[in-house]
């Protein structure tokens, strides 16, 4: 019986789906969302506008809030809870070091546009392959 | 036939000089149009404005270089130019669509050189200058950003605000015969300082992008005798112009503009090293990338500023984080961070979708600078946000772009024209 199960989540459909699916898939199990934020984006923006925050923590919970609204609002149609939690930076990086705390990982095929994917790479297909534990792509 | 191709050749610079003028617009104005300082229209006619100034005077220097340096300007001929041309149309057309990080100046640079190889004609040691110089000026903005981050935006932080305003800050009075531009009455004169440094070192940006790209669009041209270097200076600021004004608005939005998530203050600081920098390089005639040394300059300043909570002796020797948390020697966590009580400044982004209440809050005497070595050593550190695989990555999608327009120009030229 799986207990504890980890959905990174973008702000993409497909990011919804996956919690959906993680939901429904392990009933029993408490589901962890993660928002990695500060991501590379093409001129280094994104990172660098919460770099230069005086807190750091706060400004990473805030670019984070609006996934997990939408999160929690998807959980509370499905009668659950969620945890929540944030990472910062490369997002296959944060996604690989958070699984090994949980047992299984469940995320979307893809979000992002092509850009985004040239700054990173396909995240689903690297945290598929270097995870430590298992993973369930939902497309 | 000859004159066929002049006119393909005016046509595709018309078209390269259009989509400078889309993109550099919105690096330039992004942060100006976001915190409402200017509407997408007036940013559009300033950016065309300075950047004439830019063109005009320093930009004839590039021009110099590019039609007639790299590759003496006889080797120019009508068809180079097109050939030269299209690449720079193709490499910004890649930027533009796919908003994929290419860089005009190191494209059309890259081109000119396909053809100098294939003719055998390359002046190599003015290549080992510009080469050189794209990579110091992108390392200078980055340590530039760093020091900046690391020392000073934290006191430059605690001492200007920008607050958002609520309607224009310069607007067009249509009361009398002609509309001339007026200051809004209701701004009060801090908003009025603040918002007219943010417009001048937008017009500065916007100086020197038509300074170092102005050569992109027409430089082939000049160097065949197709054109003047005059003609060709107001050809590439009417297509640069006619580009800031259309497809400008989309790219000034703030979706998808990197520049407008970076608080205003980062903002301007990075503007104005990355503007001097590509100024100063347009002086000597160097062509090169304003996004490039930007972009440094960007990750140089989040660097540095995220580097503050451990000093430099801390840097040099580093610790296991467990021990760093309890060592008492950073004092982080028997003094209570002062830091923490002053509200961030809003994002650009923020400003345009007008959702934060927390700008303008703050007055002069709450703000204090923690020291260096004194911020919390938090969970999340932001370090992690400067992954060097990633700084690797985006290094290497500036340097492919120009390649390929190297190796692309080389086999046109050698084996078809």
């Amino acid at each position: 019986m799986i207990t504890r199960v980890l959905v990174p989540m973008d702000d993409s459909e497909m990011a919804e789906a996956a919690l959906e699916y993680a939901l429904d898939a392990h009933p029993d199990a408490e589901v962890t969302v993660l928002s990695v934020v500060g991501e590379p984006s093409p001129m280094w923006g994104r990172a660098t506008s919460i770099a230069v925050e005086d807190d750091v923590e706060q400004a990473a919970r805030d670019r984070a809030a609006p996934v997990f609204e939408r999160a929690r609002e998807i959980a509370a149609d499905a009668d659950r809870e969620i945890d929540t939690e944030v990472q910062l930076g490369n997002p296959i990086r944060a996604i690989v070091n958070r699984a090994e705390d949980f047992e299984t990982v469940v995320l979307g095929s893809h979000g992002g546009t092509l850009s985004d994917s040239l700054m990173v790479g396909n995240v689903a297909e690297k945290v598929f392959r270097r995870s430590p534990v298992p993973v369930t792509v939902v497309r | 036939m000859v004159s066929a191709l002049v006119v393909v050749g005016i046509l595709v610079a018309a078209f390269v000089g259009y989509n400078i003028g889309g993109s550099s617009t919105g690096v330039a104005f992004g942060p100006a149009v976001g915190s409402r300082i200017v509407t997408k229209t007036t940013a559009a006619g300033l950016f065309t404005a300075f950047a004439f100034l830019g063109a005009w005077t320093v930009g004839r220097n590039v021009i110099d270089t590019m039609s007639d340096g790299i590759v003496p300007a006889a080797q120019f001929t009508p068809e180079a130019a097109v050939g030269v041309l299209f690449f720079a149309g193709l490499g910004l057309m890649l930027a533009n669509l796919y908003g994929v990080p290419a860089s005009t100046s190191m494209t059309s640079v890259g081109a000119i050189v396909g053809l100098g190889l294939a003719t055998d004609t390359l002046n190599s040691a003015l290549m080992f200058t510009i080469v050189s110089a794209w990579i110091v000026a992108p390392l200078l903005g980055f340590f530039a950003g760093a020091v900046i981050g690391r020392y000073l935006y934290p006191h430059l932080n605690a001492r200007f605000s920008f607050g958002r305003l609520q309607t224009q800050l310069v607007e067009l009075d249509r009361s009398g015969r002609a509309p001339y531009p007026r200051f809004n009455e209701n701004a009060s004169r801090r908003d009025v300082v603040g918002s007219l440094l943010v417009l001048v070192i937008a017009c500065y940006m916007g100086f020197s992008a038509g300074a170092s790209n102005a050569a992109n669009a027409v430089a082939p041209l000049v160097g065949n005798g197709s054109i003047t270097i005059e003609q060709g200076i107001l050809l590439a600021v009417a297509a640069i112009g006619l580009g800031g004004f259309t497809i400008a608005r989309r790219t000034l939005a703030t979706v998808g503009n990197d520049i407008t998530d970076l608080p205003i203050l980062a903002a301007l600081v990075v503007s104005t090293i990355g503007a001097t920098i590509i100024t100063v390089l347009s002086r000597l005639g160097i062509p090169a990338s304003l996004a490039v040394s930007t972009t440094c300059c960007i990750i140089g300043l989040g660097w540095g500023r995220a580097s503050r909570a451990a000093t430099l002796a801390e840097i040099a020797t580093p610790t296991p984080e467990h021990e760093h948390e309890q060592g008492p020697t950073t004092g982080a966590l028997a003094t209570p961070t002062a830091g923490e009580d002053v509200p961030a400044g809003p994002t650009v982004g923020e400003l345009a979708s007008g959702d934060t209440d927390h700008q303008a809050a703050r007055t002069e005497s709450d703000a204090s600078v923690p020291q260096i070595g004194d911020e919390d050593p938090e969970d999340l550190t932001a370090e992690s946000l400067f992954d060097p695989s990633a700084t690797a990555r985006i290094v290497f999608l500036w340097v492919f772009t120009p390649i390929l327009s190297v190796v692309g120009s080389y086999l046109l030229f050698s084996l078809i024209l």
